[in-house]
């Protein structure tokens, strides 16, 4: 495969990681698309220099911690979330956690088929349309902040589930 | 860590990624994660299963298969495109569906479109390359570079345009049109709605209700313009509920929690000359000031600070290209680096382009970052608009700058008449650039495009009659 083509194809399988990795050290989800863009760019300037013995997530996420501290240089104090010492310390977590990410995802989707029709809608709602649980709330005339709770209590359902998946396949991380 | 300060985190990390968290809870979340290799994992789960859940068409959730793709027949194919603009990176990942239908109850059809225009369904979670008469039900429709647009027809004629870097949930609710413009240029050409469901346009700052018109949206991060042509909009700024109904001819700007003053203005008449302001007309690219008289003396930074006039004088902005990246399967990465500067969408009156027009545009170009002999180039588009109406096209030229070869000077000053322009034509079959002149129409915004990153900055752009 040409290394244009391995680019493309590495790119494509890993976008994705790479952006949940930006939102985690940067969770200012309108940040996220453009300190993306941005470690797309330097991925390709650099891309002679990958040596494809080696894995290409930790590579391309040493280049998105790298802009994400750029990106924060370049702001205001007050568009900042953590302070430079603890997102080293959360970038140093993130190392151990990531080989784990991709089961942790996997399970999610066997989770979701276990919610209750009504929370499984509630997520539906709240992931699938813009604006969605504001009309939920006035068609149904519950309150928003009640929606909100019970989208934070699924979550958990949610993460407690995927610990639980993760036990039962000896992928322990607890 | 005790149950009760899992509880607390549980708390604020929900609200962190609701996006209502207070910059004290933010403090208390950082004490929680500070040296607590735990609470930073329960962090980084929390977060991740936030992002698998927004984006949806990786995680297989039973929400997202109500439509079943038929993937067994059909090959799967990876797009990926990295854009320009507010700024994105988007990766088309097209599980082949050869239907063109997004289901029998579609919304709206696709008339035209030019550019990187990618199209999320909302049922599938599938984000697919449009093709121009394909059915669209509800889902996202984004721009994704500066010269991207796309052109969609309700089944009552309604059409609906969007331009640039754009970003626009097209939806329904109970047969009310809805349309949430999260950023970038709308342009709605509305029928008359009927009466107890008008066409609801949400964006940055701003609800409008619609029962037919004509009407042109700038969305930015924090606000939104609303440019009346015909008829009549209602529009309610969000954060404090007061509503503007904007007439014909008139316009109003929400911000997005400001007390700025919120009043439907009439549109001075338009005016045929022009020159730009930044940072007011910045839209995309680096914003550079110049500190050279204001390094020397602090009593000029702050009277600089205060008054546009004498930062335009003493300290000006410059703007620089930014790059982006395109990638897509089959072919091979684009890098380009660009700027977008708004006319008509950031000035207060309608420039209208004469026959005579000229853009004159000063800038710098570092000729140390050449690679090649033909470096010395770059693009120019502008979008149009028809006068007091809607999205009229896009228009480009190619403009080489001449550099004496014995001079060191990076700066350049070019002057391109608008008969140098070329319409982007855009048919079923093919891409062609015709000859035709933008004279008469409203020009909305400029941008300038490298292939190479040869540090093109705008000091300036004007547009004089000659």
């Amino acid at each position: 495969m040409d290394k244009t083509a391995e680019f493309v194809q590495l790119w494509t399988q890993y976008h994705r990681d790479v952006e949940r990795y930006v939102y985690s050290m940067h969770p200012r989800a309108s940040d996220v698309s453009e300190i993306v863009q941005e470690v797309s760019v330097r991925l390709w300037e650099k891309w002679d220099s990958y040596d494809n013995e080696r894995p290409f997530l930790p590579w391309a996420m040493r280049f998105a911690f790298l802009q994400v501290l750029k990106w924060r240089q370049s702001k205001a104090r007050d568009r900042l979330v953590f302070s430079d010492d603890l997102l080293d310390q959360i970038n140093s977590t993130n190392d151990y956690e990531e080989p784990l990410m991709e089961a942790r995802r996997k399970a999610l989707s066997s989770c979701l088929e276990k919610l209750d029709s009504d929370d499984r809608r509630l997520v539906e709602l709240r992931y699938g349309r813009h604006g969605a649980i504001k009309q939920e709330a006035s068609k149904t005339g519950v309150k928003m902040h009640k929606l909100y709770y019970a989208l934070e209590r699924i979550r958990i359902q949610l993460l407690n589930c995927i610990e639980l998946n993760l036990q039962r396949n000896g992928l322990t991380d607890v | 860590m005790s149950s009760e300060e899992l509880k607390v985190l549980h708390g604020l990390l929900s609200r962190l990624v609701d996006e209502s968290i207070s910059s004290e809870e933010i403090t208390t979340l950082e004490r929680l994660l500070e040296h607590n290799q735990e609470a930073q994992k329960v962090y980084l789960h929390y977060l991740a299963l936030h992002h698998d859940l927004q984006n949806g068409g990786r995680v297989k959730s039973p929400f997202n298969q109500k439509k079943p793709v038929i993937v067994n027949r059909l090959a799967w194919v990876a797009a990926m495109i990295i854009l320009c603009g507010t700024v994105l990176v988007y990766f088309l990942n097209n599980f082949g569906s050869s239907e063109k239908d997004s289901g029998n109850d579609f919304l709206a059809k696709v008339i035209a479109f030019d550019g990187l225009i990618e199209w999320k369904d909302s049922n599938s979670g599938n984000d697919k390359k449009l093709t121009i008469g394909e059915k669209l039900s509800s889902g996202t429709l984004e721009g994704l570079s500066a010269n991207s647009w796309a052109e969609i027809k309700y089944k009552d004629d309604t059409k609906v345009i969007i331009s640039g870097v754009s970003e626009l949930i097209v939806s329904d609710n109970n047969g009310a049109k809805m349309l949430n413009l999260l950023k970038g240029d709308l342009s709605v050409n509305a029928m008359p709605q009927p009466k107890d469901k008008p066409m609801k346009v949400i964006s940055p700052g701003a609800r409008a209700e619609v029962l037919g018109t004509q009407f042109n949206v700038v969305a930015s991060s924090d606000s939104t313009k609303y440019i009346v042509n015909e008829g009549l909009v209602r529009v309610r700024r969000t954060h404090d509920g007061s509503v503007q109904e904007v007439p014909a001819n008139h316009y109003v700007v929400a911000k997005l929690g400001q007390d700025d003053e919120f009043k439907s203005k009439l549109r001075i008449d338009s005016q045929k000359e022009w020159s730009s302001e930044f940072p007011r007309d910045a839209r995309r690219g680096r914003l550079i000031q110049s500190n050279k008289i204001t390094l020397l003396n602090p009593a000029i930074k702050i009277l600089s600070d205060f008054s546009p006039a004498a930062q335009r004088l003493l300290a000006p902005y410059s703007l620089r290209t930014k790059p982006c990246l395109w990638l897509e399967k089959g072919r091979k990465p684009e890098l380009h680096f660009s700027v977008n500067i708004g006319v008509s969408a950031t000035a207060e009156r309608s420039i209208i382009l004469q026959n005579n027009a000229v853009f004159k545009i000063r800038g710098s170009i570092d000729r140390s970052m050449f690679g090649v002999d033909d470096s010395n180039y770059f693009l120019m588009g502008l979008t149009s608009n028809l006068t007091h109406g809607g999205f009229a096209g896009k228009f480009v030229t190619k403009e080489t700058v001449k550099f004496d070869p014995n001079q060191n000077e990076n700066t350049f000053e070019v002057e391109i008449p608008i008969e140098d322009f070329w319409k982007v034509q855009k048919n079923k079959e093919s891409d062609k650039l015709i000859q035709l002149s933008p004279t008469g129409l409203e020009v909305f915004d400029v941008w300038f495009l490298t292939y190479q990153n040869i540090g093109l900055e705008i000091f300036n752009v004007e547009i004089i009659v000659k």
